[in-house]
This record gives structure tokens, sequence and C-alpha cells, in this order.
């Protein structure tokens, strides 16, 4: 089922929820006050059966448990990492979060290097952790570890989100015309509102990075009109 | 109701109201203006905070209150209290601890009622910035004239002709009084006559806010 949209609120505006079930969940963007549900942010209230949260636009991070980031590693503290994910603090990365790696053959990071990994622990009083394991199999899903190469996007988180969850056909149309043109790309969709991507060229990830970032305030339609009239050549 | 003010303005009338929200490239910005009054606030935070300010069970709000002309002094520095004490009272600074949330006002261009139109560009800004806050703050001045009559959003000159001059700040939900500022002479009932065409005022600010952050949602920013 998919998110239905209510109605646009304001910090302070009261929300009057009728559930069938006594329970109901609470989202980012609500409070409860003793009777009250109150909106502490401004932005499209929405619902999932009974969950219910606002859809705000927001461009510092904040941490919660399972989301995927990218990173950028900025020191090695003892046995751990501390990686750079955008939010008021610093995230560690244990050195044995990886998938198989032991005390005598793990990966060796340096400063700078850049990372896909997920929240494994968020909470407000205490410094995040990420690793670059999979939560289920504790075997490495493809995704996690080390970004060779490639360029940083910064971009609003809810954009973020939009790609991530495929609401928007956008890199679907991006990837078409890329494999119309035998382009090889990688993109990683970190939810801390970093992309990272790669191609061989430089031209490409110029193009690349542009269309991202314009594509922001665009419908798929118009995005569609865009990526046609691209150029790619040469 | 025929006026003698400066820009044949009502009394009780409040200049135009502009929001523009993404006015420059932090976590969240407006730029709110009162007619010729502007004012452009930007946010930075949840950020690092230094541990000389850190605070264990909240985070820091520090505020900068940038004049139009010269550098800040006394009277910018009491503006930088007010906004802070007005602030804490509204956002859920229990929310990230050991943080810092920076507010920086800059007035783009004074034509009175300058603390009015900073703690609304504020406010837009701290929802563009999408920080957790209980209700929003909206504020409104007025001035009353030799002659006893009650100019709301009054100009520079209406401020320097006449005999006191008072800021008041509302939150959104109750209408209840936040913060209340006032200079020179005037009576009890004076004031409560101010109160009450700022409260009334102070619902028109909210509906512009609530306007412009409709659109702009619909517009997908």
């Amino acid at each position: 089922m998919e998110f239905q949209s209510v109605r646009t609120v304001l910090p302070g505006d009261l929300v009057y929820v009728e559930s069938e079930k006594d329970e109901i969940i609470l989202g980012p963007g609500l409070m409860q006050n003793e009777e009250s549900i109150i909106c502490t942010k401004a932005g499209v209230l929405k619902r999932k059966e009974n969950s219910w949260f606002i859809d705000s636009d927001q461009k510092r991070y904040i941490p919660a448990t399972g989301e995927n980031v990218v990173g950028r590693i900025i020191g090695k503290i003892g046995e751990v990492y501390r990686v750079d994910i955008g939010s008021a603090h610093q995230a560690l990365l244990p050195f044995l979060a990886f998938d198989n790696a032991t005390k005598k053959n793990r990966p060796n990071l340096n400063i700078g290097d850049l990372l896909y990994a997920r929240i494994s622990l968020a909470n407000r009083d205490i410094d995040p952790e990420i690793d670059c394991k999979n939560p289920s199999t504790n075997k490495a899903d493809v995704v996690y570890g080390e970004l060779k190469k490639g360029f940083i996007l910064k971009c609003s988180l809810r954009y973020c989100r939009r790609l991530f969850s495929l609401e928007t056909k956008i890199i679907e149309i991006l990837d078409k015309k890329l494999a119309q043109k035998n382009i090889e790309t990688h993109i990683a969709i970190g939810l801390n509102g970093r992309i990272w991507f790669y191609t061989e060229k430089i031209k490409h990830a110029v193009v690349f990075y542009n269309v991202l970032k314009r594509a922001e305030t665009m419908s798929d339609d118009e995005f569609l009109e865009i990526v046609k009239n691209l150029d790619l050549d040469g | 109701m025929s006026s003698n003010r400066v820009d044949k303005r009502k009394f009780t009338e409040i200049r135009p109201i502009s929001i523009e929200q993404n006015y420059v490239n932090k976590d969240g910005s407006a730029l709110f203006k009162f007619g010729d009054s502007a004012v452009l606030c930007s946010i930075n935070g949840p950020t690092e905070v230094k541990v000389r300010d850190e605070k264990l069970d909240k985070a820091t709000i520090d505020v900068s209150f940038k004049p139009w002309i010269g550098s800040p002094g006394t009277n910018e520095k009491t503006h930088e209290l007010v906004l802070r004490s007005t602030l804490e009272s509204i956002i859920q600074t229990n929310l990230h601890p050991r943080t810092l949330i920076q507010v920086v006002c800059q007035v783009l261009m004074d034509d009175g009622s300058i603390l009015a139109t900073a703690i609304n560009a504020t406010t837009m800004a701290l929802i563009n910035a999408g920080i957790s806050m209980r209700d929003i703050v909206v504020a409104v001045s007025c001035v009353i004239c030799k002659d006893g009559t009650i100019l709301i959003d009054p100009k520079v000159q209406e401020i320097e002709e006449n005999q006191s001059f008072h800021t008041f700040a509302f939150n959104k939900v109750s209408l209840n009084l936040l913060f209340c500022e006032s200079f020179g002479v005037f009576t009890e009932q004076q004031y409560f006559d101010c109160y009450e065409l700022s409260k009334t005022a102070a619902q028109e600010v909210i509906n512009e806010i609530h306007n412009t952050i409709k659109n702009n949602i619909a517009n997908g920013r």
C-alpha cells in the first residue's frame, strides 16, 4: 500500500487520528503531548494504515538505525574509523565491522576514502555507529564497503529518499539512456543526502552530476524530455 | 478609515509581507520582508558543538544578529538574547543533545520593526531547516502616537516621532504572548490595547506564513 498524503501541516498543528486499531505509530515530525498529537515539522502529513509521519524537506541528516549512508573516513582512532556522514556527530566504524574481517585480515582504509555503510546504532546520546555487514545473513551484500574513485553529489534528504524508494523514475530513465550508449556507471544513494557515482569518462560524470542535481524539482515527464536531448557522445 | 501615516496605510494594517525560503546554501534559510524592512536568517544545525558550549541534555542555540550598517553593538546583543530565549521555548532542544543550532540574522534593510522582522525570518528559516519545534513564533511591532492612536508595524520615521514602541511575539496555536519589549511612556490601558491589536496582526502574519509554506510544498520548492 502506498503512502497517502493527508494535508500540509505547520509545527504546532494538532492531528486528529481516526484509526481502526487502538495502536498507532508516530514517525518523524510527530509528537505525543498528553492526549493529543502535535506536529513538530512543516511538510506533508502522510499515513500508511496506522503509521503516520511528516514528509519534510531537510538538508541536515539525523541518523536512524538501518539506513544506508555514503560516508567519508576522516580519522582512525584506536580500533575504529571515524566517518563523516553529514550528521551532527561523526559516526564510528569498528575495524572488524566488515564481512569476513579478522584481526589479521581486514580492509585497510585511509583518510579520505569513501564508503557505503549501514547505520547499526543510532541514539541521540551516543555517537552513531555504522557497519558494512549485511544484517540478515552477516554475509557481504555487494553494495556495502569501500567506494573506489567516483564523485559525491550533495542534495536534500527528501530527494535521496525519493530516489532510493524508486518513487520517481529518474534513475530508471537515466539508466536506460546510459545503457543505449553503452556507458558504464555505478551509483550509490545514501539516505544522508549524498549520492556517489562513478563513470569512466569525466565528461559523463559532469553530465551525470548536472542532470541529477537539476532533476530534484522536475517531474518524471520533464526529466524524460531533458534526458532525450542529452549529448553523451564524444 | 482615512489615515495620515507616511505610506497611507490604515492604522492597524501591516506592510506587505514577502517570504523567500532556501535563500542561501545552508541547512535552512529564509528572507522575510515587512515592506522595506528585510532580514535574512540562516540556520546551521544540528551540528557539532564546541566542548565549552556543550550541554549534555539539550542542544545549544547560538544566535548572532548582524546590523544593517556597522558592527554589532549593545542593541544587537539584546536582540540576540531575546531571540535565543524565545527560540529555546519553542525548539525541542532535548531531541538533539550535545549539538549546536546556529542562527544568523543579517539585516538587509532597516525600515523599522526590525526585531519583529528578525523573529519572523528566524521562524521561517527554522521551518526550512526542518528543526523540530513545539510551535512557531510570530512577532509584530506597534507604536503609540502622541494623540493616543496606535500604529501597527511602524516604519523608522513613525518610530522616531512617537511616544512608545512595543514588540510582541506570539505562538501560533494559542496566540499566547511569548515575549514583549516596550520603550517609552504609556498607560496600562494603552499597553493592553496594543497587545490586542498586535494579536490580530499576528494572525495575519501566521496566515501569510501558512500560505507560503503550502505554495512552496505544492511547487516542490
